[in-house]
């Protein structure tokens, strides 16, 4: 187990590492790294010389690339453009809000998701199966901010249940949650299904049947934990969907997270928030699916030797 | 005794049939009214000018904000009504068709080959070049994609160009791995060591045998990726950081509208938002049912 939790982890850091390394090049994507950071400010030649020598961008980029990495390691992504502030900072100051969201999304995504994909996979072909399946179809084709506009529409100038948008609360929480939950909730209610009729099929579930078990049981006790695994994989990806679906979910409601100081960032020009803002979602992700890996390896000890 | 038995078998029989009858009825109808759907939406997007009564950007201040022509002040002449400046909101619907198909088209076509092209080197090859590819691969995969691509934006601008190859960024991944897995179990089996004993090129081998064995699979995958793909474009121009005006898009006219729908205005953000869940929903089901057809046993 321990050279497994090695090796993933010597991965993920590798990951992470590459994933800055992207998002500095980022910078260099037109040629020149001072021309986006002055973009949309009016600077003349000699700020942009003095800023290029300031910044460091003057010396040759090996130089540059060891100097990004040596302050990266340190916490440094460089400073808001806008407020002089450490850029990490000012965006690990509104991780809090996203996690709130993506948890509370993903716990109603979850709630709803897995009994209807068993209720789906029980009831094989039903019409209850086809409704169920037909609605998470429409609910994974619906795009996020139309659900948050419809939401608004209902829930908060209609009926006035909970505020349209801003921070406070939990009521505040509930509209983005519900909106971030959709595409989750339709993809894993179809994935739980399919993954648990695929197990249904198995000889120890007719072995289990045969020995008179209950189908509560068979379901609940032998089908659901072998069919987990699948469902396990997809809830970790679909946090970095949400730490994306954020982006316009925080956009919409004013929820004052990642995703939107992010795209208050990106309207103000404000390129290193967004690059700190890039990194640590990242990291953040490559994270979680480091813990999956593990948990993975826990429950399946097959993973860990091939 | 045996006619006990033989009604049975009527019945299990009729039942059988009939079961099977009714579920291949049921299954079909979605298929077909997906495809109507999309051809509907296919034929907006290459004849828009002929099929909307209004040319999309024609502002009429003293219209603006009409209610659909159903109800209390509608007009007829705007059967879906209009927006904040007066422009004609079935028109503008019809408009934008066009771009989302466009983009959505071209950044499939470009990931698809540049994916399809990487993954077979990289399976086809294999030693360093493919674990360089698919590391980049896993790199990609860990960055949110959303948050990746309005990075790549903010620094190249927003056009509707950037917006094709930020999509077709994005895409690639997919589709090499899928050609990489091909690959990498084809160019074992004998019939491809017989090629090569008999002296066939590389690029012989990859592109007239190796190639036709992807492609069902390529084409289930992209059109479960073009659903994906138009989404995406959809949320950019939501956000102001896709498609720009005067290309008319239905993610910017949802946000053009959004303060409007406040007021009461719901039209303005309803009917755009409609054409873009109809055309990912249609998408959505022929992709699965392409599968059944194709590959009932990829597993995306």
């Amino acid at each position: 187990m321990w050279r497994y939790v090695r090796r993933r982890l010597v991965l993920a850091v590798l990951t992470f590492w590459a994933v800055s390394t992207i998002v500095w090049g980022l910078l260099y994507l037109t040629g020149d790294p001072v021309a986006i950071l002055l973009a949309g400010t009016p600077a003349g030649q000699t700020d942009v010389e003095q800023l290029r020598h300031a910044l460091g961008f003057d010396r040759p980029l090996p130089i540059q690339y060891l100097h990004f990495l040596s302050a990266a390691v340190q916490g440094d992504l460089g400073n808001s453009l806008r407020s002089g502030e450490p850029a990490l900072l000012l965006v690990s100051r509104r991780v809090g809000f996203t996690v709130q969201l993506a948890l509370l999304a993903m716990t109603l995504a979850l709630v709803v998701s897995i009994p209807v994909g068993i209720v789906s996979a029980m009831f094989r072909g039903s019409l209850t199966d086809r409704t169920l399946m037909l609605l998470s179809m429409v609910g994974q084709s619906m795009p996020i901010f139309w659900v948050g506009l419809l939401m608004i529409a209902v829930f908060a100038v209609e009926l006035r249940w909970f505020p349209a948008g801003g921070a406070g609360g939990i009521k505040y929480l509930f509209l983005p949650a519900a909106t971030l939950a959709l595409y989750p909730m339709a993809r894993i209610a179809r994935l739980v299904r399919s993954s648990l009729l695929d197990v249904l099929n198995r000889d120890y579930i007719l072995a289990a049947r045969a020995r008179g078990l209950r189908e509560a049981l068979v379901v609940g006790k032998h089908a659901l934990k072998n069919a987990a695994l699948p469902v396990i994989t997809i809830v970790a990806l679909q946090f970095g969907y949400m730490l994306g679906g954020a982006v316009i979910t925080e956009t919409i409601f004013g929820w004052p997270g990642v995703g939107l100081f992010t795209v208050t960032a990106i309207h103000e020009r404000d390129f290193p928030v967004v690059q700190a803002a890039v990194v640590l979602a990242s990291g953040m992700f490559i994270a979680l699916n480091f813990l999956v890996d593990l948990l993975y390896g826990w429950l399946d000890p097959r993973i860990r030797f091939s | 005794m045996s006619a006990p038995i033989a009604s049975s078998q009527a019945a299990l029989v009729r039942e059988l049939t009939g079961r099977r009858l009714s579920r291949f009825r049921s299954g079909d109808l979605l298929v077909l009214i997906a495809f109507l759907m999309l051809a509907a939406i296919v034929v907006c997007a290459l004849i828009p000018a002929t099929l909307a009564p209004h040319p999309p950007n024609q502002q009429e201040i003293t219209m603006r904000l009409l209610p659909p022509t159903w109800m209390a002040r509608g007009d007829s002449a705007h059967p879906l009504g209009t927006d904040q400046l007066g422009r004609d909101l079935l028109s503008r619907v019809i408009h934008g068709a066009r771009i989302s198909l466009i983009v959505g088209l071209s950044a499939l076509i470009i990931s698809g080959f540049i994916g399809v092209a990487i993954g077979l080197l990289a399976g086809y090859y294999r030693g360093w070049l493919d674990d360089w590819i698919m590391r980049l691969a896993d790199v990609q995969l860990a960055i949110p994609y959303v948050l990746l691509a309005i990075a790549i934006i903010a620094v190249i601008g927003p056009s509707n160009l950037n917006v094709v190859l930020v999509l077709a960024v994005n895409g690639w991944v997919v589709y090499a791995r899928l050609a990489r897995g091909q690959a990498l179990s084809l160019r074992e089996q004998e019939f491809i060591q017989a090629y090569r004993a008999l002296g066939a090129r590389d690029w012989r081998i990859v592109l007239q045998h190796i190639l036709p064995n992807l492609l069902s699979a390529v084409i289930v995958v992209a059109s479960l990726e073009l659903a994906g793909i138009i989404t995406l474009e959809s949320s950019l121009s939501f956000l102001g950081l896709g498609i720009q005006p005067p290309t008319v898009s239905w993610g910017y006219m949802l946000a053009d509208g959004r303060t409007y729908q406040l007021g009461g205005a719901w039209w303005v953000v309803t009917f755009p938002g409609l054409a873009i869940t109809a055309t990912i929903l249609s998408i959505n089901v022929l992709g699965d049912w392409l599968r059944d057809v194709l590959d009932p046993r990829l597993k995306i």
